[in-house]
């Protein structure tokens, strides 16, 4: 097994189209990886930059009534995740800024897709795009002729002859091309690392670490199973021609066609609700009758609570106590409403989820996303939080309106801690993927079981 | 002439009898029929929202007129009142997405400060949006030629490996003309499929014929016309068959996968955008910060833009509405040299993807059905300054009822400001020559290189 391992490497990296080919896509990723990188510290800059502003100003407020500053809110913002340089994901795609301001759950803004030219449809350029569509393509043109070609030119049946078994054969030549295929995902890999050695807070390195030696595995894995599906078509084809034809329409259809066609798959069957239809029904639901009576009905308790007939006469600010009645009936909607649209979202991905039984590129693209920060997961993770932070602010606001009777003393603007984001760390990021990441596994062994099956054709 | 024709017509009666290629043509048509039909329900969903709008806009009126039962103050009012816009996709649009899917479709404009009321999104799965869409366009550009390049790879291979070609020269036939009759011959076939599909897609999305349309036609004609051209350069460069499949396929992966990526990625560094923010955060500091100041600092900025206005009495008090505008208008005003920066910037971005991809032709077809489809960049800004100039006509209106504290009863309601969708023609069509110059081009080099020493 060793020497044909060995013989299949020697031959690989002596050939002129692989070398060409392979060095071309390591630079592609590295060009790509690094100009991701430059966006990642420019975006990081820019958020921290803005950040600073808006904490200074929200700082600087003086004299201010809480509530006046509680409607001239804050922008809470994300910034980007080491790891995008190698896979940006979703990151073009959400807005990585919330306006955080009284009584309203907003969207997230800014998405730097909606500033792109219709050509970004193509897809971006970055170590990921490389990795999920071109390293297959390479697998393939490498692999197709492996037994095909060795059985057209009649040296299959000399190496049977010699008593090589078919099993030894597969092994070996799987081995050799892994061995050269290591050489063009060792450079990604290591990009990935390096991006979160270098680039991830301190509290976070040793998970983005991980996160970029899973990222790695699971590109090998992924190639690993077209490796064997190469081999298995490889075996069973009757020419070089036909393994060659069938494989490229399977990346075709597979690793091209299919994830677009499941996304407008998903948005049909699980339609997103129009804007209007949401804002109105939120909307209807903020403004239902029903909530003013329950608050009239709390002041009625409190005013017997404190023995007083009018709220002036109250030893509490009352606006505060209303205005903080009204956050909590609102927080309630908002939860329901989000829910509501973000499942939705999630059976729009599970859609896409399912197209990994047709092609391993969908796992890969969810598995890669994710352990790179960037899939809708983790998106949802900032929202959730930078809508806590929201409502641990008005809270804060509120209750210091309600205790400031009779005083006039400025708020202490400080007590208002600035917003962080905290990722969700790499096991709760996998939660949701285990389908994709067996998935992935699956086709890797099922390819691998295909490939030992082809074998009894050697022979035929 | 009449020995080209001759061999086109032995052409067309060897290409009927060839498996593959119906079986290529038949993929092409079923890709086609999914893209369409994805594209119907996504029309289907766009003027469903947009015809729901006044429906909308009518539930919100009555609850306004509730609120301001019998009269209300005419500042209050339109404080209150959202006012729909919207930007219908033509039906062209169904067929090629370009950015329509992550622009809002329709926004609610309040009388407020209008820079922080454009940028907001419409709601959707950031996930599933950045796979892009499966539509008639990318069916076009990406896999048409595509099913070109499996057609004629190996229009001179196949012949050489069979020993044709010695025959061939004998008999003084020319390669050129050879090869000019199978590419024609097949990029026709090609060309009919798209063009059968196309008009299949005009009749199910009732696409009007306009130039528009006709535009597209004749883009996707001169697309696979440029394609044909690279085509022939393939054919002649590789020695055998297996060669030139492979060169085909390097070729499609650089020119429909790595360029345009390259494209955006080398855009998107060298012009990066990012005021969009700044501009909101900015114009609502400016609009907080005059809270805190004399009333009457924030009127003199607002005259000094609006002097039609100075006329009216001192703002006095805590509150009132004409100050309250004033201070939104001056906010807006104060990020008016930003926020045409802004947009020029993006228009920058537009003008230079298209420069830049003349000699990616599967880029600049994407291109060309997006822009005449009304779904590119520039459809999209183009439709923001209807939103501004509509928020312009909503300030003439309000503005002396608001000056003059008018109170407005319900019934005043109907003579609202609407919107109105009269969506312009694009500027200027973005040229087809481009393309046709490529395809000569790669067609000159194709020739050349068959004359050369090698053959």
């Amino acid at each position: 097994m060793l020497p044909i391992a060995r013989h299949t490497f020697t031959e690989l990296s002596r050939d002129g189209r692989f070398r060409l080919n392979a060095a071309l896509l390591v630079v592609l990723s590295v060009v790509a990886g690094l100009a991701g990188w430059q966006q990642v510290r420019a975006l990081r800059a820019e958020a921290a930059a803005a950040a600073a502003g808006e904490r200074g100003r929200w700082l600087d407020q003086g004299n201010k009534n809480t509530h006046s500053a509680a409607h001239y809110g804050v922008y809470a913002f994300k910034e980007p995740r080491p790891l995008a340089v190698v896979d940006p994901g979703v990151q073009a795609y959400l807005g990585s800024t919330v306006y955080l301001e009284a009584h309203k759950q907003n969207e997230p803004l800014y998405r730097p897709a909606q500033d792109g030219t219709a050509l970004q449809r193509f897809g971006d350029l970055s170590p990921a795009l490389v990795g999920q569509a071109l390293l297959p393509l390479l697998v393939i043109l490498l692999g197709f002729a492996a037994f095909a070609g060795e059985r057209e030119r009649g040296t299959l049946r000399q190496l049977l002859a010699l008593g090589v078994r078919p099993v030894d054969l597969l092994l070996g030549k799987a081995l050799g091309f892994t061995a050269a295929l290591a050489l063009v995902l060792a450079p990604l890999a290591l990009l990935g690392i390096a991006a979160a050695a270098a680039l991830a807070p301190a509290g976070q390195r040793t998970d983005e670490l991980l996160r970029a030696l899973a990222w790695a595995a699971a590109y090998a894995v992924y190639l690993g199973a077209f490796l064997f599906l190469t081999l298995a078509v490889s075996a069973l084809a009757r020419s070089p021609r036909t393994a060659l034809v069938v494989l490229l329409a399977f990346w075709l259809v597979g690793v091209v066609a299919l994830p677009r066609a499941l996304s407008d798959f998903g948005r049909t069957l699980h339609p997103t609700p129009s804007s209007i239809a949401f804002r109105t029904e939120l909307e209807a639901a903020l403004g239902d009758p029903h909530g003013r009576e329950t608050l009239e009905a709390q002041r009625v308790a409190i005013l017997k609570q404190y023995g007083v007939t009018k709220t002036q006469d109250l030893p509490v600010n009352w606006s505060g106590i209303a205005l903080q009645f009204g956050e909590e009936r609102a927080n309630g909607l908002f939860d329901r409403f989000y829910q509501n649209l973000w499942s939705t979202l999630v059976a729009q991905d599970r859609i896409f989820q399912l197209g990994a039984l047709l092609s391993p590129a969908p796992a890969l693209q969810l598995v890669s996303q994710a352990l790179a920060g960037n899939d809708t997961a983790q998106h949802f993770a900032f929202l959730t939080q930078a809508e806590h932070h929201r409502r641990e602010m008005q809270r804060t606001l509120n209750g210091a309106l309600r205790d400031s009777k009779g005083s006039t003393a400025a708020f202490e603007w400080g007590k208002i801690p600035p917003f962080v984001f905290n990722p969700p760390p790499l096991t709760t990021a996998l939660a949701p993927l285990l389908p994709s990441l067996g998935f992935l596994l699956a086709w890797f062994a099922v390819t691998a079981l295909v490939a030992l099956a082809s074998l009894r054709r050697l022979r035929a | 002439m009449k020995a080209f024709l001759r061999l086109c017509g032995w052409e067309v009666r060897h290409l009927r009898r060839d498996r593959q290629a119906w079986l290529v043509c038949g993929a092409l048509l079923a890709a086609a029929v999914v893209a369409i039909w994805t594209g119907e329900r996504r029309l289907a969903r766009n003027h469903a929202e947009i015809a729901a709008l006044p429906g909308h806009y009518a539930t919100h009126l009555e609850a306004i007129a509730k609120q301001f039962t019998p009269q209300g103050d005419s500042g209050y009012i339109a404080y209150s009142t959202f006012f729909p816009t919207h930007h219908a996709m033509t039906p062209l649009a169904g067929l090629a997405v370009g950015v329509r899917d992550l622009v809002p479709n329709v926004i609610w404009v309040r009388l407020l400060g209008l820079e922080g009321q454009l940028y907001e999104a419409d709601l959707g799965n950031p996930g599933i949006q950045a796979l892009g869409n499966f539509d008639l366009a990318f069916v076009l550009c990406a896999l048409a030629p595509l099913a070109l390049l499996v057609l004629v790879h190996d229009a001179l291979t196949r012949e050489r490996e069979s020993g044709r070609f010695p025959l061939l020269a004998a008999q003084g036939g020319s390669v050129a003309a050879l090869l000019a009759a199978r590419i024609g011959v097949r990029g026709l076939a090609v060309a009919l499929t798209s063009s059968v599909v196309f008009g299949f897609a005009c009749v199910r999305l009732n696409v009007p014929l306009t130039t528009e349309s006709l535009g597209w036609l004749a883009a996707a004609w001169v697309h696979l016309a440029a394609w044909a051209g690279i085509a022939a350069l393939v054919a002649v460069v590789a020695r055998t068959p297996a060669a030139s499949l492979a060169v085909a396929l390097t070729v499609w992966v650089v020119q429909v996968v790595l360029l345009p990526a390259l494209l955006n990625l080398g855009l998107a560094t060298a012009l990066p955008v990012r005021e969009g923010l700044e501009l909101t955060v900015r114009q609502r500091q400016e609009i907080h910060s005059a809270w805190d100041k004399p009333r009457g600092e924030t009127m003199d900025k607002f005259f000094v833009q609006n002097p039609d206005w100075s006329g009216t009495p001192p703002v006095t008090g805590r509150f009132v509405w004409k100050w309250y505008y004033a201070m939104h208008q001056v906010g807006d005003e104060s990020v008016a040299a930003e926020s045409n920066a802004y947009r020029e910037n993006l228009r920058a971005r537009q003008r230079i993807t298209a420069r830049l991809a003349w000699l990616v032709p599967s880029a600049y077809a994407q291109l060309l059905f997006s822009q005449r489809a009304g779904s590119d960049l520039d459809a999209h800004l183009a439709y923001l300054d209807r939103v501004r100039a509509f928020h312009a006509e909503m300030r003439t209106y309000f503005y002396p009822m608001v000056f003059a504290e008018r109170n407005l009863t319900p019934a005043a309601y109907a003579a609202f400001p609407q919107f109105r969708a009269n969506v312009p023609p694009p500027p200027a069509p973005l040229p087809l020559w481009p393309l046709l110059i490529l395809a000569a081009g790669s067609a000159a080099l194709a020739t050349r290189h068959l004359r050369g020493p090698t053959l």
